[in-house]
């Protein structure tokens, strides 16, 4: 018998983790930009896979459709400078590659090993059953009854936001 | 069926990329894009914690870190341009306001 969502989980992670790493190893800031896209699609296709399709909806609205748009902006604004004028710098200082590395490996091993040689400490994480935590009307009432006021301090975060990135980007006049 | 720990190795794995990139990468751009991803790294726990049984609120505050993360990103991005004007580059390493 064949898992389809196993199937489908694992071809989504692998595509995800793979563009990922693909963010920072590409040479053009363009090219990141747009593996980042890939790795926001493929984290809603996972929201897709745990019965959040509302979530799923908004994280490829604003991940994949504004934030990435907004950064393409910044690099052909502020571009041309880094990547392309010194090839023969290396990229990245050896120290801190070391120790990211470093850093990196020990929690992909703790997080992977951690499961396998402890599964008495991580049984509730195999055998719970993946539900669905409710519709995505359920999910507007919450919002908009227990928790409003979050809900009013990200809308007045969202405009204090707007404000100061217009300000701070905006050209300086001569004086 | 997929365990609950899948989704959670996938995270500590999204999230040890991106904290990678935060901390080697020289252009500020592309710091700004490994945070976006530790962001969704944490995004997905919560959504994989709500889905197996955590109730709804998970989906509630990862409604909100999504817009938290857009302003972030908005005002980040002005940040740099900002820079940018002052200092003719946002490298990291180099920049003068920006020691390490």
């Amino acid at each position: 018998m064949i898992d389809f969502e196993l199937i489908s989980f694992i071809i989504i992670a692998s595509i995800m983790i793979i563009s990922a790493i693909m963010v920072l190893r590409s040479r053009e800031v363009v090219h990141s930009a747009m593996f980042l896209a890939l790795t926001f699609v493929m984290v809603g296709c996972t929201y897709i896979l745990l019965n959040a399709e509302y979530i799923a909806l908004v994280q490829i609205i604003i991940y994949a459709g504004a934030v990435t748009v907004l950064m393409l902006f910044a690099i052909m604004l502020t571009k041309r400078k880094i990547m392309d004028h010194h090839p023969d710098e290396k990229e990245v200082n050896t120290f801190f590659e070391l120790m990211a590395s470093c850093i990196l490996v020990f929690l992909i091993l703790i997080s992977i090993l951690a499961p396998v040689f402890c599964p008495e400490t991580y049984k509730e994480t195999f055998d719970r059953e993946l539900t669905s935590p409710g519709s995505t009307s359920d999910l507007g009432s919450l919002i908009v009854q227990e928790y409003m006021i979050p809900f009013i301090i990200v809308g007045i975060f969202l405009a204090v936001a707007i404000l100061g990135g217009v300000f701070l980007a905006r050209e300086k006049e001569e004086d | 069926m997929v365990p609950l720990i899948y989704y959670l190795m996938l995270s500590a794995i999204l999230f040890s990329i991106g904290a990678y990139g935060v901390l080697t990468r020289r252009n500020a751009i592309v710091v700004l894009m490994s945070l976006e991803i530790m962001m969704n790294a944490i995004n997905l726990n919560l959504i994989a914690f709500s889905a197996y049984g955590g109730g709804l609120s998970g989906q509630a505050f990862t409604l909100f870190l999504i817009s938290i993360a857009a302003g972030e990103v908005a005002v980040g991005l002005a940040i740099f341009l900002s820079l940018y004007r002052r200092r003719g580059t946002i490298d990291l390493r180099t920049s003068p306001v920006m020691r390490w």
